[in-house]
């Protein structure tokens, strides 16, 4: 009775424990959110959105640069690093006991812990010097490093997902491997896919050193991708420590565009995947 | 008889005829010269009625082409005589035969004055097209006045291509640099855009070294190790400002102009003086009710120009900072200290930090309304920072500057200098590979260093302008830049 007693008071306390974790993420989310909406809605109109960096002294200015540059590498990051993330974790999902998959994994778990300095200064050391020339195509590159183990191993997750039995089921009905793969492997996971796929965008929007390292930054419009490039993760960094008020209140309202874009690119994803699961 | 009478009226009609050759000779010699003298405006050439003549060396024209074609509004006022004109607010007044024009109310000599001919107004053109901001050159060769408006006469087109330099570097003069490479792109055509990163002096010299940047900016110019990495004089380093670092604390119930010497100066740094009511501190501020507070000692964390400038200051004046320290845009801090990022970072430490010291470049300083320590100088005197105390510091020191203008201005001996105050550099290849980016390089820095157009933006954010002679120097270094053994400067 005694022992029932204190089994129950133990598993309210945990559950209370856990719920309590919860609220204080949550809310150290909202806090944080709540204090970039508020420093940095201020700043922020149509003129901010699609105009350039001014010079000290002069009113106005905008992040439209930065946003494009920011858009455009995360875009040429992610059309690299996806193919060839779902690709190797189709690989690790089909083969996943031999010696070459053991090596991926290991290699993807490494990148993910590598600091993203690091991933620039290699990208820096292989491209940037070797060509003697800054881009947004470095740029890019550095992203599509830093997105590729993410992409493939919450793909292998999701794809592994997928029960045994649908595969079999698959394979008996007279289905090439290659047809099960495509057709009914990929489609299932979609949803984990797009979640994973996410959250490598979210990581790479927000990356600095990186972008820095390899597009450096620029104060005015890109016209090719072979050239430097403003993006907001860096414009944030120099305009928050500059000693100018409106330059700091800029970066305010650049944080919060930033924010909010990912969130919204998240909030989507979650819609997109919610909706197809009900369809099913 | 008549033959004498026929050679005396010959020689009287030779006489009269010369008479008349010698009176009339003046009026050849003027109308030789009044060849047609034809007016071009920002190139075009520019017609009138009555065409402009030259009287006692002076150019004179029908007022209303002069006017108008420099978008003036003009007026006559027959009572007086007097010929108005009025552009963008400023009003010029010339009264006919009169030698005294007034330009808003000021009155100008003039060489020869407004006058009637043929029953035109003819105005001095040099004085009116100069009055209304515009710029005029007689070319005697050709009898043409080219007359340029402000805003032509300030483009410029050293590339034949629209261009983009990637540069970088220092933090301390970016913001200057901002309006400076926005405004040269304005003027030329085709445009040159020249990108200029904020990534730090270290990154600067890096980015010239591995030829990553066209050119870089620094605040710390090259060591010797550095120098020796590429060829001799391969890399030039040109000035473009002067900057001061305000040394900044916040103790409470004391207020700005704190008198420091630099030895207790160093002795914070190095951790041996560590309370505000030191017997040392309180000696040079008797009048001052310092408190019984711990010294809080805040640095830069990241590689910075400002930190350069600093410790190449306390190394100067203090042997055993020297020793232990040195000079660097980074160095290994003696004792206990806080560190922060970028200049706001410190000035927020400093004011979040009771009993805190720190060392912001003066723009900063005076951004933030912060406390500005006095530092004793060589001379003797505690001198505020600002921007004349800084142009002091240069003053006392352009004589010893060397050849390759790798100099400290550190303690200057000037008696108004103020002591902690150093150059900003641009870096760039004296043998340059690529002839249009050479060419955008020297016109840019020519245009901005030597025709001193930084100057309005330097004065703007408290940078101090080179001296005359750092100019003339800056001016010879620009003209050994060349592409393949031809001089760019023309």
């Amino acid at each position: 009775m005694a022992t029932k007693k204190i089994r129950k008071a133990t598993g309210s306390l945990l559950e209370f424990a856990c719920l309590l974790s919860a609220l204080l993420v949550l809310l150290a989310l909202c806090l944080i959110l709540y204090y970039i909406f508020r420093r940095g809605i201020g700043a922020i109109n149509i003129p901010f959105l699609i105009s350039l960096p001014t010079p000290v002294g002069e009113p106005g200015g905008g992040i439209g640069n930065a946003l494009i540059g920011s858009a455009l590498m995360v875009a040429l990051g992610s059309l690299l690093a996806i193919p060839f993330g779902i690709a190797a974790a189709i690989y690790l999902d089909q083969n996943p006991r031999t010696r070459l998959a053991a090596a991926t994994r290991f290699a993807n778990r490494v990148l993910t812990g590598v600091p993203s300095l690091i991933i620039g200064l290699f990208v820096f050391t292989v491209l940037v010097l070797r060509t003697g020339n800054y881009s947004a195509l470095a740029g890019g590159i550095a992203l599509a490093v830093m997105m590729i183990p993410v992409i493939t191993l919450s793909a292998e997750e999701m794809l592994r997902l997928v029960p045994g039995s649908l595969r079999e089921a698959s394979l008996a009905l007279g289905a090439s491997k290659k047809q099960t793969v495509l057709m009914l492997i990929l489609p299932a996971a979609t949803g984990g896919l797009v979640v994973g796929i996410m959250l490598a965008v979210a990581l790479a929007a927000g990356q600095t050193a990186p972008v820095l390292l390899t597009a450096l930054t620029s104060r005015f419009w890109l016209e090719n991708l072979n050239q430097t490039s403003a993006s907001l993760p860096v414009l944030i960094y120099n305009y928050a420590s500059s000693p100018f008020p409106d330059w700091q209140e800029q970066a305010w309202g650049a944080a919060l565009v930033l924010v909010a874009t990912i969130l919204i690119l998240n909030v989507t994803a979650q819609l997109f995947v919610v909706f197809r699961n009900r369809r099913h | 008889m008549m033959k004498r009478k026929t050679s005396f009226s010959s020689f009287f009609t030779v006489l009269i005829c010369l008479a008349i050759l010698v009176s009339l000779l003046p009026a050849a010699a003027f109308t030789q010269t009044r060849r047609p003298i034809s007016i071009e405006f920002d190139g075009r050439g520019i017609t009138g009625d009555v065409s402009p003549i030259i009287i006692g060396g002076r150019t004179l024209v029908p007022m209303r082409v002069i006017f108008e074609t420099l978008g003036a509004d003009v007026n006559w006022n027959e009572s007086t005589r007097t010929v108005s004109g009025n552009k963008a607010g400023r009003v010029i007044n010339l009264v006919i035969g009169s030698r005294t024009a007034t330009v808003d109310g000021r009155s100008v000599a003039l060489e020869q004055p407004a006058q009637i001919n043929n029953g035109r107004t003819l105005v001095p053109l040099r004085f009116v097209g100069e009055a209304l901001g515009a710029q005029v050159e007689w070319d005697s060769a050709r009898a043409i006045v080219r007359i340029a408006s402000t805003e032509a006469s300030r483009r410029r087109t050293p590339v034949e291509q629209a261009l983009r330099l990637t540069t970088g570097g220092a933090t301390f003069p970016f913001p200057l640099y901002t309006r400076l490479v926005t405004e040269y792109r304005r003027i030329t055509n085709p445009a040159v855009t020249i990108d200029y990163a904020s990534v730090g002096s270290g990154a600067g010299i890096r980015g010239i070294l591995a030829r990553t940047f066209d050119f870089a900016g620094t605040d710390a110019h090259l060591t010797d190790e550095q120098m020796a990495q590429v060829a001799p004089n391969q890399i030039l380093h040109i000035p473009t400002v002067m900057g001061a670092v305000a040394v900044t604390y916040n103790v409470s119930g004391v207020g700005t102009g704190l008198r420091i010497t630099p030895d207790v100066l160093a002795d914070i740094y190095l951790g041996v003086i560590t309370r505000w009511n030191d017997a040392r501190i309180t000696a040079l501020n008797p009048r001052v009710q310092l408190p019984d507070q711990r010294i809080t000692v805040v640095r830069r964390s990241d590689s910075s120009g400002t930190t350069f400038i600093f410790t190449d200051y306390l190394s100067e004046v203090s042997e055993r900072w020297q020793r232990d320290v040195g000079r660097a845009t980074a160095v290994r801090w003696p004792g206990t200290t806080v560190g922060a990022h970028g200049n706001a970072g410190v000035a927020a430490k400093v004011s979040q930090l009771p009993g805190a010291i720190g060392y912001v470049e003066l723009s900063t300083a005076i951004q933030g309304r912060l406390n500005m320590a006095q530092i004793r100088n060589r001379a003797g005197n505690f001198v505020t920072p600002s921007v004349e105390a800084t142009s002091a510091a240069a003053a006392g020191l352009v004589r010893q500057m060397p050849r390759d203008m790798r100099m400290s201005l550190v303690n200057s001996p000037g008696p108004e200098a103020y002591p902690i105050v150093g150059l900003t550099w641009i870096l760039v290849y004296r043998d340059q590979t690529d002839l249009a980016k050479a060419r955008a390089t020297v016109d840019f820095l020519r245009w901005a260093v030597v025709e001193r157009n930084l100057e309005p933006f330097a004065a703007d954010l408290h940078y101090a302008p080179l001296p005359e002679g750092v100019i003339t120097r800056v001016r010879e270094q620009l003209q050994t830049i060349n592409h393949n053994g031809q001089a760019i400067w023309r």
